[in-house]
């Protein structure tokens, strides 16, 4: 009997548990914030502050990102298949201009972007930005900083300046050229507000006229044939000059001592760097480039402690380019038989050994050959093919210019350096010659930064306007080695050098000077050959690129990258890019 | 392959030297042990069971062995003269698990490391002291790691253990109606400790020199149920019930996780996590960042049920539950699910009385609807959080790192159920004494507002899919299940069972409520690097057509020669055919679902022996397979497929052998043809067993003693050249793809013995 009374207690206390809450259904919360219990206080606004900057680091340094779609396609720099290793694939589609919508890398720079406005537009909406000048103004500068580097790629491009929208909105492209006219005059707007100094990183007065420069200057190639945009206006150059003008006469960017100083992994204390992307080893890890260049044998000369990938490398072409004098060449490339170093029985870096070198302690520095299974690791210039039989693991010079930390770090932790003064300087130059009002001016502004590259032949840090003026070294061509049936190389060579290309030496200084700094596609772009008929990009051969692949009449629609897939399939509405399949 | 084909450099491998058989260095024969121990009994006012299970499972590949412990304790009680029945469930269970890859997809699969793996890489550096004895690695082969140092630097263990106690107090105050309550509680706690040495392959890959890992979680559902219930007949031929009800549950999970790096030694294991130098160094883990650490939900139902039954012969039943759950958006949390069926036992109308071989025949007709609930919580709401991963951090305007306060998802208010309406008739029949018995069953299943994580357009989004309701979906079918006892005598029985089932699948719609979309999506993605579609997803057809480029053979120079669907014609691979958007893609007219599926199980009686055998097949379907995909190509740094040394024909541009044949060229990369789709029809035994009963009639406290031999996975009857045909087909996006990454299918015997005492 005992028994029962013990049961109806815990019945009655169960009924009274659950009867209030019978049909209750709300969500509670507990590692997760929702709409309701944000504020957005300036601690918020400045913390959502944070998606507006590392949507660019995404958009640079997400796994394919912006850097090899400014490089891949170009004539510096490629990443050919590696038997008993893997690459090639989607690199081998840009190397050879025939790229599709498939192609991941087309994914993050179209997605980062745009989740970056969203953002922006998130919290330019707020009313308290809307009545804070200093902080709308470097939104609205970031926003068009975003809408930039989607006109150079993508072109047509829809432009989103709200966050209020409507459910079920499926966004349409937009007239580039009013997208164009946003930048403009979003930036223009921007710079009445905004401080000229800002933290490291963070956008400022000087970061937004290099844009407005980049924008201009690039202004006539990005509407090539388009009569009505006045491509052949000079307006637009005198317009970049005017900006560079205003970073040239701030006195407190200045050209470093050194080639690597803006591309050390901390480049906050480098007073040439104007704007830059932060990455920290272990708060923002995300350059892979010591992984994707080098051999894995390599990272001994680094110490540093990872098993590299073993991917990118130079056209073998670009290299021969360089003078002998040119310290950039060993300054951005590795090339020849690789090392690891040692002083007085300690392990050090290639860095470190350099260091010693200079200051002429030379005792107890040795530098040991690196072995490797197939043997000793030996950089060759020389690479056979893209793909067939692609590069062999030991062919091709290795980039390095970004500083390479010893331990777990490599690049990952390395600054993108986005805009530095050189840069200015460079778009004063071709703009002084495209306007044809100051040449020398010109020239000397190109010497004046190849200086600190020629340390022990200075005479050769002069280019003069003729150089500038003239063609291109680049002895441009077909370059491709095959091997047959019995293991013979055979070469498919032509020979087109670089005569014909308008410009070419300040072309060619380009390339030495900003070699891995999203530079190249849009240089190459912008440098037409003399006669006019085509641009540099699809028009010069380059190992295994073929410039009569491309019909001519097709280059502007090359000039573009296509839309990726995923977001044609997720939006009716979206119409692929001219020449791409849907 | 294996050393000598390397040795004959059939691989890009360099001869070390060595014969290693990578496969037999990861796996071992399992031995499994299972003991159960039953009692049953009670008195006229009581009621009580009891069981003691212990299985102990050793894993085919080294080191994946399972233990667990189980006990059940089930008590029921009436009193006042039966009008009240308590009853009172406990189940406990206490699990180990071996902490192991060797299930995971991916790099760090074992048996894909061992697959890939140069038979002629020793195991070990043998010029090391034995005490240093470190394993031979090759760094300069992407993702390449030594399996044996994976299955034995990788240390640790999941422990859990869940306990589940049901209380029950049913009230029949009156004849025919029941009242019951029922509450009841289900508690588990799991812990995994893993170490990882430095040896390692992550202390290369990722610097971790010997990595702890714990993590910790506690699940918690709580259910309550109370229903009443009618039943009653009326005047002899009419029988009624009638049910209501309302439950409530509760589910909540809590996670917590740790990990740390940088030990001075590996003999601590994950037992002295503070030495790891990563925590003074600011960069050891805690805590979860793409999940919540706490979430939970509730789901409410009310429920009813009528049923009105006439002569036995015919039968209706209506029901409707009206259910809620917290998962769903603010004005859809509640649906209603209504389901209406009929039964006519033909059998016992007078007019087939004197049909004495017909002992059943019964008609049956039913449509209903049912819900199916959102796989996670919070899916509706507007959410942000601080992003203090590696990826979130930003430098601020103080130029402090600090995390971003981002979006999580895309939210979606109006989340709401995934609904499926299902009509079904069938016929169950049993003929001369059920010795010939079975069912035949037609089902129409269609299916809306399917629960899915859908691609929604960038801009405006933030993120690229959203957990949304879209599509509609139809599935058709007919199953058939005949059981037959064709020879029975006083010795010998002979029982035999055929199920054969049938089902056709088409998509109505793909488009969902927030987006209109296309009408097709690529589905099926072979793995990385090819990372190509094997199949596509049109309106109006089905899941699981395969979609790809269709080759013959080989050029002259040994890459696949592809038709161009437009001209017919055979064109040289080229990288632009590598996507998924290609024009080369096309049909090849099969599919990865199953014409038809069946089962057959046969069980002979003889004396004290009995024989049983399972035996299944499907027919009519391929199979993608991705281990040939992979390893059966020339341009790879990796082991591969003896067949990778076969010569393939070579091909005209009409697609016509020219006779000649040769190995596929090194320049041909790893992509997806129609060449790795193979038909995967087969025939099964997957069980058979034999047992004898030994006579214990002269033993005083034996019931019944019976010996057994049994074997698992015994035969299978196929001309597909993957490991197995049977394919698990869980996820109906990626049907037929039999991927690389595997725990091999096992093949078991086993011995038992089942006493009953008195």
């Amino acid at each position: 009997m005992k028994l029962k009374n013990i049961i109806s207690i815990t019945t009655v206390v169960g009924l009274l548990m659950v009867s209030p809450s019978c049909t209750d259904l709300d969500e509670t919360l507990y590692s997760s914030l929702s709409e309701s219990n944000i504020s957005y206080t300036d601690e918020e606004i400045e913390s959502m502050s944070g998606p507006v900057y590392t949507n660019l680091r995404y958009t640079y340094w997400a796994w394919e990102g912006l850097f090899d779609q400014c490089e891949e396609s170009g004539d510096l720099i490629m990443t050919p298949l590696r038997p008993g290793v893997g690459w090639g694939a989607q690199y081998i589609l840009m190397h050879k201009h025939t790229y599709n919508s498939s192609i991941g890398h087309f994914w993050q720079t179209w997605y980062y972007p745009f989740v970056g406005i969203g953002y922006s537009n998130k919290l330019l909406d707020l009313e308290g930005i809307k009545t804070d000048k200093e902080k709308a103004a470097e939104f609205r500068a970031m926003r068009a900083l975003y809408y930039y580097i989607l006109l150079d790629i993508f072109r047509n491009v829809p432009l989103i300046t709200t966050s209020a929208i409507p459910g079920g909105f499926l966004p349409e492209q937009e007239d580039p050229a009013v997208v164009f006219n946003f930048i403009v005059s979003e930036l223009e707007a921007a710079k009445l507000d905004l401080p000229k100094t800002s933290g490291y990183g963070r956008m400022n007065y000087y970061a937004a006229c290099m844009t407005l420069a980049k924008v201009y200057l690039n202004h006539n190639a990005w509407f090539y044939g388009n009569t009505e945009e006045g491509y052949t206006s000079n307006e637009w150059y005198q317009k970049a000059l005017n900006e560079v003008n205003e970073v040239l006469a701030n006195t407190s960017y200045q050209l470093a001592q050194e080639y690597k100083d803006p591309f050390m992994a901390d480049g906050s204390g480098c007073k040439e760097i104007i704007f830059a992307i932060p990455l920290n080893i272990d708060y923002a890890s995300a350059n892979y480039l010591s992984n994707k260049c080098l051999h894995s044998a390599s990272a001994a000369t680094f110490l540093y402690n990872s098993a590299p990938w073993d991917g990118s490398c130079a056209l073998p072409q670009f290299i021969d380019t360089y003078d002998a004098d040119d310290k950039r060449k060993t300054d951005t490339w590795l090339f020849g038989p690789q090392y690891s170093y040692k002083n007085n029985g300690t392990d050090i870096t290639l860095y470190q050994y350099n260091d010693f070198m200079e200051a002429g302690n030379t005792d107890g520095l040795v530098a040991t050959p690196i072995s490797t299974a197939d043997g000793p690791l030996n950089y060759s210039i020389f690479v056979h093919s893209i793909d067939n039989p692609g590069a062999y693991k030991m062919e091709g010079a290795r980039f390095w210019k970004q500083e390479i930390v010893s331990g777990r770090d490599g690049t990952y932790g390395t600054d993108v350096c986005f805009y530095r003064l050189s840069d200015a300087m460079f778009i004063k130059a071709e703009c002084l010659l495209r306007l044809g009002t100051d040449k020398q001016t010109a020239a000397d502004l190109v010497s004046q930064v190849r200086a600190r590259s020629f340390p022990d032949n200075t005479a050769k840090a002069i280019r003069t306007v003729t150089d500038l003026e003239g063609g291109s070294v680049y002895d441009y061509g077909i370059r491709e080695t095959q091997v047959d049936a019995d293991g013979k190389d055979v070469q498919k060579f032509t020979h087109e050098g670089g005569d014909d290309i308008e410009l070419g030496g300040l072309l060619d200084d380009l390339a030495w000077e900003f070699v891995g700094e999203h530079h190249r596609r849009q240089d190459l772009i912008r440098f037409r050959l003399k006669d006019g008929s085509r641009n540099v990009y699809n028009g010069k051969s380059r190992f295994c690129y073929d410039a009569s692949s491309v019909n001519p009449a097709d280059d502007v629609k090359k000039n573009l990258y296509p839309i990726h897939q995923t977001f044609l399939d997720a939006n009716i509405k979206l119409v692929q890019n001219p020449g791409y399949d849907k | 392959m294996g050393p000598s084909d390397v040795r004959k450099g059939l691989t890009t491998f360099k001869d070390r030297g060595w014969d290693t058989d990578w496969l037999s260095a990861i796996s071992q024969k399992g031995y499994t042990q299972n003991h159960n121990l039953n009692i049953i009994g009670g008195t006229q006012k009581t009621s009580y069971s009891a069981n003691f299970g212990y299985r102990q499972e050793e894993g085919t590949i080294r080191k994946s062995n399972n233990d667990e412990l189980k006990m059940q304790f089930d008590l029921s009680h009436w009193l006042i003269d039966d009008k009240v029945k308590l009853n009172f469930n406990l189940i406990k269970g206490v699990h180990k698990n071996d902490v192991t890859t060797s299930t995971s997809g991916g790099v760090e699969n074992i048996y894909r490391q061992a697959v890939i793996r140069n038979p002629t890489e020793p195991i070990y550096n043998v010029d090391d002291d034995p005490k240093l004895r470190k394993y031979y690695e090759d760094w300069s082969v992407f993702q390449y790691y030594n399996p044996v140092a994976m299955i034995y630097e990788n240390i640790g263990q999941r422990k859990s253990e869940w306990t589940r106690m049901t209380g029950n107090i049913t009230i029949e105050p009156v004849k025919g109606w029941q009242t019951n309550l029922k509450l009841s509680t289900n508690r588990s706690n799991s812990n995994t400790e893993s170490y990882t040495t430095r040896n390692f392959y992550t202390w290369k890959t990722s610097g971790f020199e010997g990595n702890a890992y714990k993590n910790s979680r506690y699940d918690e559902t709580n259910q309550l149920e109370l229903t009443s219930r009618y039943d009653k007949i009326f005047q002899a031929n009419h029988r009624f019930s009638a049910l209501a009800g309302y439950s409530y549950q509760y589910d909540m999970i809590e996670r917590m996780a740790a990990s740390n790096y940088g030990f001075p030694t590996d003999a601590y294991l994950y037992n002295n996590f503070e030495m790891g130098s990563a925590l003074k160094e600011g960069k050891s883990g805690l805590g979860y960042t793409n999940q919540p650490e706490k979430e939970d939900s509730k789901l409410i139902g009310f429920f009813g049920r009528i049923s009105y039954g006439y002569k036995n012969k015919y039968n209706i039943l209506a029901s409707v539950r009206h259910e809620g759950s917290s998962k769903f958006g603010a004005n859809n949390k509640w649906g209603t699910f209504p389901a209406i069926s009929a039964g006519w036992t033909i059998s016992n109308e007078n007019f087939l009385a004197n049909l004495i071989w017909i002992n059943n025949l019964k008609l049956r007709i039913g449509y209903g609807i049912t819900g199916i609930i959102a796989n996670k919580s919070y899916g509706s709401l507007v959410l942000f959080d601080y992003s203090s991963t590696s990826w979130g951090f930003y430098l601020n305007s103080q130029g402090v790192w600090a995390p971003s306060l981002v979006a999580v998802s895309n939210p979606n208010p109006d989340l709401k159920w995934e609904k499926s309406g299902e009509f079904n008739i069938g016929i169950d029949f049993g003929f001369l004494n059920d010795r010939i018995s079975g069912s035949i069953d037609f089902y129409d299943k269609k299916s809306s507002d399917l629960l899915y994580d859908y691609n929604v357009p960038s801009p405006p989004n933030l993120y690229t899919t959203t957990y949304a309701n879209a599509g509609k979906m139809q599935n058709r079918g007919i199953e058939v299940m005949i059981k037959a006892i064709p020879v029975k005598t006083a010795n010998f029985q002979y029982t035999t069972a055929l199920t054969a089932y049938h089902n056709t699948n088409k998509v109505l719609s793909l488009s969902n409520d927030l987006y209109e979309t296309d009408n097709y999506q690529d589905n099926g993605w072979a793995g990385d690097p090819v990372s190509l579609p094997t199949q596509r997803l049109e309106v109006g057809s089905h899941f699981g057509r395969y979609y790809t480029l269709v080759t013959k053979g080989l050029s002259e120079d040994g890459l696949w020669m592809i038709q161009n669907p437009e001209t017919g014609l055979y064109e040289k691979f080229d990288a632009k055919m590598a996507t998924a958007e290609t024009p080369y893609r096309q049909w090849t007219g099969t599919s990865a679902i199953p014409k038809l599926y069946l089962n057959w199980s046969n069980s002979f009686l003889w004396k004290n022996f009995d024989l049983n055998i399972q035996m299944s097949s499907q027919l009519g379907f391929q199979i993608v397979n991705e281990q040939r995909m992979f390893y059966e190509n020339n341009s790879i740094s990796y082991n591969r497929l003896v067949s990778a040394a076969e010569p393939i024909p070579i091909i005209d541009t009409n697609g016509v052998p020219t006779g000649a044949s040769r190995l596929m060229s090194t320049a041909q990369s790893q992509t997806i043809v129609s060449w790795y789709y193979e038909d995967g029809d087969f025939l099964k035994i997957d069980y058979l067993t034999i047992g004898y009963t030994i006579n214990t009639s002269a033993i005083k406290f034996i019931n019944n003693f019976r010996i057994y031999l049994s074997g698992e996975n015994l035969l299978c009857l196929t001309k597909y050249k993957g490991l197995d045909p049977e394919l698990g087909n869980a996820n109906i996006y990626s049907l037929g793809v039999d991927g690389r990454d595997k725990y091999p299918t096992i093949r078991s015997f086993s011995i038992g013995a089942s006493i009953n005492f008195k």
